[in-house]
């Protein structure tokens, strides 16, 4: 099995059990681990996308970076 | 007798005037057309500030159909919004809750903050894209609904045509300058609710005057006699009546509330108690106030929500809970009254009855102001 593709999986677990518990401080932390383990730029401005969304909602200390990432890449002003 | 001169006959000096008719207060298409006239046109109560006690509190209100939210913005400002998200209006606030950072709506993510402004849209512009040029944001704030705290309670006027709340209650606020100050919302044994089976109005004229006391309140007749009590008008705004015998509250050991600082010494035995229209109903005493805010539900029901507000933070928790008892027990002693009147409004023949000169012209204030309001909103909609 390939390594890269299990943590994927695992990721993915992750983010619905998050989202199950309405955990919103680890959502968009692993949204953003997503974003930053994505191949490119597209895929990983979408996760980024939800992780500064939900960043913003709970007040996340690393919402302003998240901010930065997209604003990097056009995605956000 | 047409529509137009039966409310003439309303606005005629109180000694010839009759009161405002059955379909005032039964009729679902008068109600609707008050709704609009003199509660959306004008400053309503809506709830009180004490609801939402710290930053980022955030509570639903339906307010007759309109669905808003109250809010303690970072700025610790109360603000009233329309509860829509300005991209496919889902409800973004469906309950209580404490808002961390951004109000996110539940559908597609819009993100506000507390004070209303457009922050994200994501994915607006495709996926991963939270921009798009026929997006923008600073045209997109969340609707606001011009609101005012006074007195502890959050007034809004919904049609933006009112004006400022300081210049249309200037002069209740002139009379009350002494009471205009921090006011503290006495808790859980501060507030109830009462649910009356009649038409808002009425509740609002039974609050007026002081000609009913006597006989639905005889506990309060032991000390404050009707000749105690006068009169007070203020044409278009609000009516009420006053004691200059107001009593306090003490507990077994003497002990009663702290005064309000730098009161006039009028306020050493004197109490009032006006409504203020449409729909709240305020009393002031030397150690405490209350407001109640009628919400109207449908011709024939109304919810009285009560709250009372003291000079202090720290005030005995059992002395509290004796006052709420005990205006508890004299708003509820209204309640029979203010319904057996609901349904002598069924009664074919009933004329909106006579007034007495002298002891009801607080109320017959308050229906003249609903009669020339519901005639000027016809003639502008003629």
């Amino acid at each position: 099995m390939d390594a890269n593709k299990k943590t994927e999986t695992n990721l993915e677990v992750e983010i619905l059990v998050a989202h199950q518990n309405n955990d919103g401080l680890k959502l968009a932390e692993l949204y953003a681990e997503a974003a930053y383990n994505s191949s490119n730029s597209d895929k990983a401005c979408f996760f980024m996308v939800n992780a500064y969304t939900i960043a913003l909602e709970n007040r996340h200390p690393d919402t302003l970076s998240f901010f930065q990432f997209l604003k990097k890449y056009d995605r956000e002003s | 007798m047409e529509k137009r001169a039966i409310l003439n006959r309303v606005c005629l000096p109180v000694e010839d005037a009759n009161g405002l008719p059955n379909e005032h207060y039964t009729c679902p298409s008068v109600f609707k057309e008050e709704k609009d006239i003199l509660l959306f046109n004008k400053w309503s109560g809506l709830a009180v500030a004490a609801e939402i006690p710290s930053v980022g509190n955030a509570v639903p209100i339906n307010f007759q159909g309109t669905p808003l939210f109250i809010v303690r913005t970072k700025e610790n400002r109360v603000r009233v919004f329309q509860n829509t998200c300005r991209h496919r209006g889902m409800i973004l606030i469906e309950q209580a809750k404490s808002i961390k950072g951004a109000i996110r709506c539940p559908y597609h993510s819009w993100c506000y903050s507390t004070d209303g402004h457009l922050i994200s849209t994501p994915h607006v512009g495709g996926p991963g894209r939270n921009l798009h040029g026929s997006i923008d944001r600073s045209n997109l704030g969340l609707t606001e609904i011009r609101s005012h705290v006074w007195m502890g309670v959050i007034w809004i006027n919904l049609s933006d045509t009112a004006p400022n709340f300081e210049d249309s209650m200037k002069d209740l606020i002139d009379r009350w300058a002494d009471f205009d100050r921090p006011l503290f919302h006495g808790g859980s044994e501060s507030s109830f609710t009462i649910e009356v089976a009649a038409n808002w109005k009425l509740a609002v004229e039974n609050y007026c005057e002081s000609y009913h006391l006597p006989w639905v309140h005889p506990g309060l007749n032991t000390y404050s006699r009707l000749e105690d009590h006068y009169h007070i008008e203020h044409k278009n705004i609000f009516s009420g009546q006053g004691t200059k015998v107001y009593k306090q509250l003490e507990d077994k050991e003497g002990n009663s509330f702290p005064d309000f600082p730098n009161l006039n010494d009028k306020w050493d035995t004197a109490a009032e108690y006006i409504a203020v229209y449409p729909n709240v109903l305020l009393g002031v005493h030397r150690d405490h106030t209350f407001a109640i805010i009628l919400i109207p539900d449908g011709p024939e029901k109304t919810y009285e929500h009560v709250h009372l507000f003291y000079s202090c933070k720290n005030t005995s928790k059992q002395l509290r809970r004796e006052n709420m008892k005990l205006w508890k027990n004299v708003f509820e002693e209204d309640v029979p009254v203010v319904q057996g009147m609901q349904k002598g409004r069924h009664a074919v023949k009933f004329d909106g009855g006579r007034f007495s000169p002298v002891m009801d012209s607080p109320t017959h204030c308050f229906h003249y102001w609903v009669a020339s309001e519901i005639q000027n909103g016809r003639k502008q909609k003629d």
